[in-house]
């Protein structure tokens, strides 16, 4: 899933400062499932906006809204009369619903509430880690099903660095090494050999490095 | 209004079990939740709304609520009748609505028992005109002529009577069918009759000496025992022949009427002795010799006819293989001195030929004939109820017949067909899995006192002394409130399991074919799934804490007109928090400002209630939960309701408020019990935070 985290409400109060309407909309897919941008994390929002305005004596109108996933143009319909009252919209979605939400309603602004922060996993009820980068070209069958590209703080394709102690990262000892995972299950599979084969640069190419990235399938389009 | 209705659509209700098990399905777990707040009127409103008969149920019912009760299958069953009498004595009673005559036709109810009266109740509330015939001085039956005073108060039959008669029923006492009355002659005034007479009749014993002058049978001795002042003289020492609870009746009020001694010899054993099992321990408490498993062969007397002793066989077996009763005796004999011999085997019907002349059918041994479907004798205007057509029961298996009956009744005058097995349909929850059951709180149920055991027998004092508040509130919590709780919003729902991960009992599972379910029918309703779904996708069944909750808005309305700065206290509703105590503190004596919001435990309050009360305008919240954790019933309340105000104090903190606006305590029984000094201590520090004396360093 994509987590992200609420922005500061400080944050979110100054750029909603000049509005006297609005909407905090959120999406019930990814961030409700990290608990960022769900129902109850809307409406939690919208209240201390509304407390913080009056307390500033310039108090708003905030309603809170969720719609089952704000990447999907169609979901966004059943949140218009919502929309077109607000003068502007908070949504708490990630970067994706965003912006389908600024191009749905190209007459409304809508501002991040949230900032989408990587694509994870929930390790414990509370803590989510992340996971996968997205570089478009996956290596996690050579890796033992361990991403080095995501859960290795330098993304090596030949780690473990001289910064791994103990099984943690030298940049914080609260993350676990990837490539100590990795050589872990390597033994455990009897498969440290591999470990042999120096691997080539990685080409970034697939990854956002190439540009933005975009999915065809001929066979579902309309 | 009853709860007994003939229904012929596809869809029944379902009742919790204990709602199931109850005759009359009077709303238990209603009346136990509303008694675990404190709230004993609304209480009275449940019990009283499908129960004609409350206040005498409350003493003596045998409570089969507490039989089918899921918590006997954690500990021990919830005290269900002893709360019940709690509450009716503790509550205020609603006012009896006199019904509308609505209705044309009279109908006339025989015999004042439980179901005569029940009867007589619905049909007057239909709009009937409905007269009720009882033969004694008194309505109530078989519970106001035989049980005795010790166990049921003559006051708590009278005032069940007097509210029948309140809604309109005509009770005519002192008025005896097949003597001072005919059904021809009740048939002309009458379009409808209902026979429900009772089984007020004791049998007898065909054994040599059953003539002897100083045997008694049960039903007239516990009547003149009750109306008579009946006392034994000197030296009496007395065998009650029976195991049944008139048996114990018997054998208790012997003790009372100064017998020297009360033995007791029935057929079963110990463990198969139909008394409930409560009776028995009580008789033998207070000193009843028990003889069980030994049959009475012969009452032995001496030459001027003054009973000796009683002759008994051992007993191997009371029912044969299909169930029948078929004694059979081993060699073993004993005599049983005594001097006295009271028989209390089992009750029967009056005779009743004189119902045949108006064309009553009777069965080969003198009893009603009847149709089960329809409840109508061969006259079909003539309808039956109670025991004397379906036999010995609990008052409260009578009471349900009766309201059965009522309906049969009702049918038949509008013209319409009528079936019994479309009374009363409905479903019941299921037991409660061995997962669950292994993580429910085990808590000891309150023992409801009674009079001391070695001096109770001397008098007709009643021996229950029942619960006090505290006991109450602590029994009415280990209610698992079955099935109110948690229900999924599917179309809400966002599986993100964090329910499945919060949940202290493994309500929410994922089956063997990876579907999430929120178990509802396991549900221990504590909550903390719905303060946790992001997604908002888990409800109550039952909208107890809603409602709580929806007191905010009022509350800090009422506080904020009244003097700021206004400030709330979220607090439990249960425990101390349902005391009187502390109720009359919030009703009569909290200042002004103080908005108090009880809730059904502060595990239930959310970030958003918090935050909410803020944006109403307060300018303070405080959650108080309690230190009652081993009365309580849920899991991690303290740990949750913490989190909760910790997250609501970080929000503030980022809109630039002072994190100590939001307080969170655990309070001690006294505490609560003193609240006014808690108050007085938290507005202070309020005061201080408000006036930037407080926060953090």
């Amino acid at each position: 899933m994509i987590v992200a985290d609420r922005k500061p409400l400080a944050e979110i109060l100054k750029n909603i400062e000049p509005y006297k309407k609005v909407l905090i909309l959120g999406c019930g897919e990814c961030v409700t499932v990290c608990m960022t941008g769900g129902d109850k994390e809307a409406r939690e929002t919208a209240l201390a906006l509304s407390i913080a305005r009056k307390k500033a004596n310039n108090p708003v109108e905030v309603k809170s809204h969720t719609v089952e996933r704000q990447c999907e143009p169609e979901y966004l319909e059943s949140a218009r009369h919502l929309v077109e009252e607000a003068d502007v919209v908070v949504s708490l979605a990630c970067g994706v619903g965003i912006q389908n939400m600024n191009q749905y309603y190209a007459d409304k602004r809508t501002l991040p509430g949230v900032n989408t922060t990587f694509m994870g996993m929930p390790v414990e009820q509370g803590v989510w880690t992340e996971n996968c980068l997205g570089c478009g070209n996956c290596v996690l069958d050579e890796t033992m099903g361990i991403c080095p590209i995501a859960r290795c703080s330098k993304s090596m394709l030949n780690g473990p660095c001289g910064g791994s102690q103990n099984g943690k990262c030298e940049v914080s000892k609260d993350t676990e090494c990837a490539w100590h995972l990795i050589v872990e299950r390597m033994m455990k599979f009897n498969k440290l050999e591999a470990l042999q084969e120096v691997k080539e640069p990685k080409d970034w190419s697939t990854s956002h490095h190439g540009g933005p990235r975009k999915m065809i399938r001929e066979d579902v389009r309309l | 209004m009853s709860n007994i209705k003939y229904d012929l659509s596809s869809t029944v209700p379902e009742y919790p079990p204990c709602q199931s098990g109850c005759p009359v399905h009077t709303d238990v777990q209603e009346y136990v939740r509303q008694i675990s707040v404190g709230n004993y009127d609304k209480a009275v409103e449940a019990i009283t709304a499908p129960n004609p008969m409350a206040s005498v149920c409350g003493f003596i019912c045998a409570h089969p609520c507490e039989t089918e009760c899921r918590r006997k299958d954690v500990d021990e069953a919830v005290s269900i009748r002893a709360l019940k009498r709690f509450a009716l004595e503790n509550g205020k009673w609603p006012e009896v609505k006199k019904a509308e005559a609505t209705r044309k036709e009279k109908v006339a109810v025989i015999g004042g028992g439980p179901a005569g009266l029940a009867a007589a109740k619905d049909l007057a509330e239909m709009g009937f005109a409905v007269t009720l015939f009882e033969r004694c001085a008194e309505a109530g039956g078989a519970i106001t002529n035989f049980i005795p005073k010790y166990r049921l108060p003559m006051e708590a039959i009278r005032k069940d009577v007097e509210r029948v008669a309140a809604i309109g029923v005509e009770i005519k006492t002192g008025v005896e069918l097949g003597k001072d009355i005919s059904i021809d002659d009740l048939a002309k005034e009458y379009q409808a009759i209902i026979l429900a007479l009772g089984l007020p009749t004791s049998r007898s014993l065909s054994i040599e000496g059953a003539d002897a002058k100083d045997v008694m049978l049960a039903l007239p001795f516990l009547s003149s025992v009750k109306f008579d002042n009946f006392k034994f003289e000197p030296g009496r020492s007395v065998l009650v022949i029976g195991g049944g609870n008139v048996a114990m009746d018997v054998a208790r009020s012997a003790l009372r009427c100064g017998a020297e001694s009360v033995q007791l010899a029935c057929l079963e054993c110990r463990d198969t002795m139909p008394a409930n099992p409560w009776e028995i321990e009580e008789a033998l408490d207070e000193g009843v010799v028990m003889h069980p498993g030994w049959g009475p062969m012969k009452i032995n007397t001496d030459d001027n006819g003054n009973i000796t002793g009683v002759e008994v066989k051992e007993v191997l077996s009371v029912l044969d293989d299909q169930n029948r009763f078929n004694p059979q005796y081993g060699e073993a004999v004993k005599v049983i001195p005594c001097n006295v011999v009271i028989l209390a085997i089992g009750q029967t019907n009056d005779d009743l030929s004189y119902l045949t002349e108006s064309g009553i059918e009777l069965t080969e041994r003198g009893s009603l004939k009847f149709n089960k479907h329809t409840m109508q004798t061969s006259r079909p205007d003539v309808f039956v109820a109670g025991e004397v057509a379906f036999g010995p029961g609990l008052a409260v298996e009578a009471l349900a017949s009766g309201q059965k009956v009522a309906q049969a009744v009702k049918c038949y005058l509008d013209g319409v067909p009528f079936d019994a097995d479309f009374v009363d349909r409905h479903t019941t929850l299921n037991e409660l899995s061995g997962s669950t059951l292994e993580k429910v709180k085990r808590l000891p149920r309150q023992e409801v006192p009674l009079l001391d055991k070695e001096t109770r027998a001397q008098h007709f004092d009643l021996v229950e002394i029942g619960y006090d508040e505290r006991a109450a509130l602590c029994e009415s919590r280990r209610c698992l409130d079955c099935a109110a709780g948690a229900e999924c919003i599917d179309e809400l729902c966002a599986v993100c399991l964090t329910c499945l991960r919060t949940c202290p009992y493994g309500v929410p599972t994922i089956d063997e074919n990876g579907i999430f379910t929120i178990r509802n029918e396991e549900c221990q309703a504590c909550g903390l799934c719905v303060g946790i779904c992001p997604a908002r996708a888990i409800r109550f069944r039952n909208q107890y804490a809603q409602h709580a909750l929806d007191q905010l808005e009022d509350a800090v309305k009422l506080a904020k007109a009244n003097g700021e700065p206004a400030t709330v206290v979220f607090c439990c509703s249960y425990g101390a928090f349902a005391e009187k105590a502390f109720l009359d503190y919030v009703n009569k004596e909290k200042p002004a400002n103080l908005a108090i919001v009880r809730v059904p435990c502060v595990a239930k309050v959310e970030v958003e209630n918090i935050l909410n009360a803020f944006n109403l305008g307060a300018e303070a919240v405080f959650v108080a939960g309690c230190q009652e954790e081993d009365e309580c019933t849920y899991h991690d309340v303290e740990k949750w309701a913490a989190k909760r105000a910790a997250r609501a104090q970080e929000i503030l903190a980022e809109i630039g408020l002072e994190k100590e606006r939001v307080a969170f305590a655990n309070l001690a029984v006294d505490e609560v019990r003193n609240f006014k000094t808690v108050a007085e201590d938290y507005l202070a520090k309020v005061d201080a935070v408000l006036n930037g004396e407080g926060g953090e360093e």
